[in-house]
């Protein structure tokens, strides 16, 4: 009876330990997205692109939605780390449709020119990537110089005489010459008159060719700039033309404004420079719109239409009066008045024969080449878009208005942003009309299907890589490599934890690296298998910060 | 030492199965029948006795004849009870239809809503809040095998109308995530739901006749509905929104979860 009693009860005790626990096997997925809007800006010194910005830079957000602005880790620290500042948007600033969020960033780097970045962010904007070049003025690139000139100032406040000073870029047909008048006074940005013993000016001459020149223009450096068109900002591909931004301060204080008629300034035009309204070089007689873009503005302001004016030597000119300092540069009038024949250039993205043909669709950054025809010499320019979020969808249209003409080709690129490096693919272009381009890429490589998961042990947890998150990766067998970008997390992207990625090779072993904020993890070695899931448990550190 | 046994074996019983069954009846059908047939001698002998004495209607017997015969006091009658058990209220009707035999017909009832309690995972608090809908009718047959005793061995079947419950764990804290707080409302929260319905048999013991001997009259009952393997399902909002995808897995863990188990308290009028 006992034996019995005793066994019966041991088969129970089984029973009831043998039913499975409701939790095994249970794991909880989290995904931070208590914050949707990742911007990143990305510093390098015009001179040096290639190195990692190291300069000590100190960051100050301002504007109407300054305040919403957070480093990515969720603190008001914003500071540089490897080169990028991450910054994230708090859920209650974050834009609606029709009501964009605008922020100022002010980047004061060592030994470099201040940088004022006024940034604007759309709905479903989601992450935005902008690379800025920073100028050293004591170490030029060339296409880009520095002229200076001191003169004295009487006790009025004038100068004792008027001021001459010629500047250019070496590499350029367009120079200029400023003549500040000895009967002017000089303001402030209050309208402060300012007063003192010497007027310093500073011109710094970007050329109209030169790559570097176009990075060290305002907004981060693109020859896609925003521009002001009958009181509406408009997105145009700036012409190739020598830009300027004057500088002066006296006794330390920044000028920007004069009194009376302001300051002249004799700007050439190039022998052949197009004319773009009429598809043939300028000549005397026709029109140019002087534009300017001062610090911290988003776009830039029409100054005025001018005449294009002949010295009696064949030299062309303009001659326009500037009553502030800023950036200038001479557009061709018409180029503001077409803005409504914008160009459409449908991206098809189609994969290699034998693959699938599903749309690649993620951020883009992309170097736009605009090839014009009838000019020997600006019939090709390196411009480079601002590397603002674009979608790309099998048939997805990239809308860069103010170029109207027929035999304008718009050679798109996509760079090493996102999931595409420009090395990887093979571009070709089909179907060029006046309506537009289609430009087909293909992947070089076969790549590999892979996939993963992170996974937090101690709670049971797989979590999503917040947004920011980069990684990168080089072969494990090149000791010498640097690394090269293979991904970034995103809001639109940060589920996706598996796909075909045709930077890697299949059973190679490859270091890779991931960034967030000022972490950095390196796991190297790592073979990858095409087909292969690869399980990636967190260190307690990590989850100990999520949990 | 009988009566533990039995337990022992009953309660084994009920969570084997029958094919189970059939095996341990086998093993301690030697005993039972001879414990068996002691009953039905005395029950036989007391039968006798009570005829050769008296010869009137049962409802009409004495306090002395019911006293030798317990059974006469409630022969043929009916009562009305209360319940209280694991799974909500309920009321009853029973009716005695032989000296082993009652008829009883159940309806259990629970509601809850919105029952909170903040609870602690891992240093985390949380607030889970229960809700639960049950209903069902259970049509069960009551044997006493011993005239003397009141213990009782209760079968049956339930029909489950409704059998919903659910859970709901939030956070109850913000998250700080530097300067940022989140809201609990913001991290998300999980809600599991269970849901059982349909027939399922009933077996339990106890003790208390399901039609007292007096006016009034207790009882308790312990036993067990095979309800089968629930529905599962599991919503997740927010941050945890992408942990709705373990609802598979949250269902293969409950299929195991077939046995309702079931503990009744009963108090009865007879009619």
């Amino acid at each position: 009876m006992k034996r019995t009693k005793i066994t019966l009860l041991s088969l129970l005790a089984v029973i009831v330990l043998s039913c499975t626990s409701p939790t095994e096997n249970f794991n909880i997925h989290l995904s931070p997205t208590f914050y949707k809007y990742v911007i990143e800006v990305e510093l390098y010194d015009i001179i040096d692109p290639d190195t990692r910005f190291a300069a000590n830079t100190t960051v100050a957000i301002s504007g109407q939605d300054g305040a919403g602005i957070y480093n990515i880790d969720g603190t008001k620290n914003v500071e540089l780390n490897f080169g990028s500042l991450q910054l994230m948007v708090e859920r209650s600033f974050e834009p609606l449709p029709g009501a964009p969020l605008k922020f100022t960033l002010t980047l004061n780097a060592n030994d470099y020119n201040e940088i004022i970045l006024p940034i604007t962010i759309e709905e479903a904007d989601y992450f935005q990537k902008l690379e800025v070049g920073m100028l050293n003025p004591n170490n030029l690139p060339a296409g880009i110089t520095n002229s200076t000139k001191t003169a004295t100032v009487t006790t009025s406040g004038q100068l004792s005489q008027p001021l001459v000073i010629q500047a250019g870029s070496n590499d350029s047909l367009s120079k200029v010459e400023m003549t500040v008048p000895n009967d002017i006074t000089f303001s402030d940005a209050d309208g402060n008159q300012v007063t003192g013993s010497n007027l310093n000016v500073n011109i710094l001459s970007l050329s109209d060719t030169s790559v570097s020149a176009q990075q060290a223009l305002p907004n981060g450096g693109s020859m896609v700039q925003t521009v002001m068109v009958n009181g509406a900002p408009v997105s145009l591909v700036l012409p190739p033309s020598a830009t300027f931004k004057v500088d002066m301060d006296m006794g330390g204080t920044a000028i920007t404004q004069f009194s009376g008629q302001g300051v002249q300034m004799k700007i050439d035009i190039p022998n052949n420079m197009l004319n773009e309204d009429f598809d043939r070089a300028y000549q005397a007689g026709d029109s140019v719109t002087l534009i300017s873009n001062s610090a911290g503005d988003a776009a830039w302001e029409n100054d005025g239409t001018f005449l294009v004016q002949d010295d009696g030597q064949g030299n062309l000119f303009v001659d326009p009066n500037i009553t502030h300092l800023s950036f200038k540069k001479i557009v061709s009038r018409n180029l503001l008045i077409a803005i409504n024949a914008s160009q459409n250039f449908d991206i098809s993205h189609r994969l290699k024969p034998g693959t699938n043909t599903s749309p690649i669709s993620g951020n883009y950054a992309f170097l736009v080449f605009v090839q014009r025809g009838g000019n020997p010499r600006f019939d090709f320019s390196f411009r480079r878009t601002k590397t603002s979020t674009i979608t790309a969808t099998k048939s997805a249209l990239l809308s860069i208005p103010g170029l109207a003409k027929a035999n304008n080709v718009i050679v798109i690129i996509p760079t090493s942003f996102g999931t595409i490096n420009s090395s990887l693919y093979d571009i070709t272009f089909t179907d060029v009309t006046a309506s537009g381009t289609t430009i087909e890429v293909n992947p070089k490589g076969v790549g590999v299907d892979v996939s993963f998961s992170l996974y937090c042990a101690g709670d049971n947890a797989i979590i999503d890589p917040p947004a920011g998150v980069k990684m990168f990766y080089k072969k494990s067998s090149d000791v010498n490599a640097s690394y090269q970008h293979l991904y970034t997390f995103t809001q639109q992207n940060i589920t996706v934890n598996s796909g075909r990625v045709y930077q890697l090779e299949d059973n190679t072993d490859y270091d890779f690296r991931a960034l967030f904020n000022d972490t950095q993890v390196d796991t190297n070695n790592v073979t990858v298998i095409d087909g292969t899931h690869y399980n990636v448990t967190l260190p307690a550190s990590a989850c100990a910060q999520l949990f | 030492m009988k009566k533990n046994s039995i337990f022992a074996l009953v309660l084994g019983l009920s969570l084997l199965g029958t094919s189970a069954q059939a095996q341990l009846f086998k093993n301690k059908s030697t005993e039972k029948e001879t414990t068996e047939e002691k009953a039905t001698e005395e029950t036989a002998t007391e039968e006798k006795a009570a005829t050769k004495k008296s010869k009137t209607d049962p409802k009409k017997a004495t306090k002395e004849e019911i006293k030798a015969d317990h059974f006469l006091g409630y022969d043929g009658k009916g009562a009305v009870a209360i319940n209280v058990s694991s799974i909500g209220l309920g009321v009853e009707y029973a009716h005695n239809f032989h000296r082993h035999f009652n008829g009883r017909v159940r309806l259990n009832f629970l509601t809850l809503s919105d029952l909170s309690q903040e609870l602690e995972f891992n240093g985390i608090n949380t607030l889970v809040t229960a809700n639960a809908d049950v209903f069902n009718v259970d049509f069960l047959v009551e044997y006493l095998p011993f005239p003397q005793s009141n213990f009782k061995i209760v079968g049956g079947l339930s029909y489950v109308s409704a059998g919903k419950g659910d859970i709901n764990i939030a956070f109850v804290d913000e998250i700080a995530y530097g300067d940022i707080s989140i809201a609990p409302e913001d991290v998300g929260d999980m809600t599991i739901g269970i849901d059982y319905s349909g027939v399922a048999p009933y077996f339990g013991i106890g003790f208390g006749r399901a039609v007292p001997r007096k006016a009034v009259g207790f009882a308790v009952e312990l036993g067990t509905l095979y309800v089968g393997s629930p529905d599962v399902s599991l919503t997740a909002t927010n941050m945890l929104s992408e942990t709705s995808v373990e609802q598979g897995q949250l269902q293969e863990n409950f299929n195991d979860y077939k046995w309702m188990p079931f503990i009744n308290m009963r108090l009865s009028f007879r009619l």
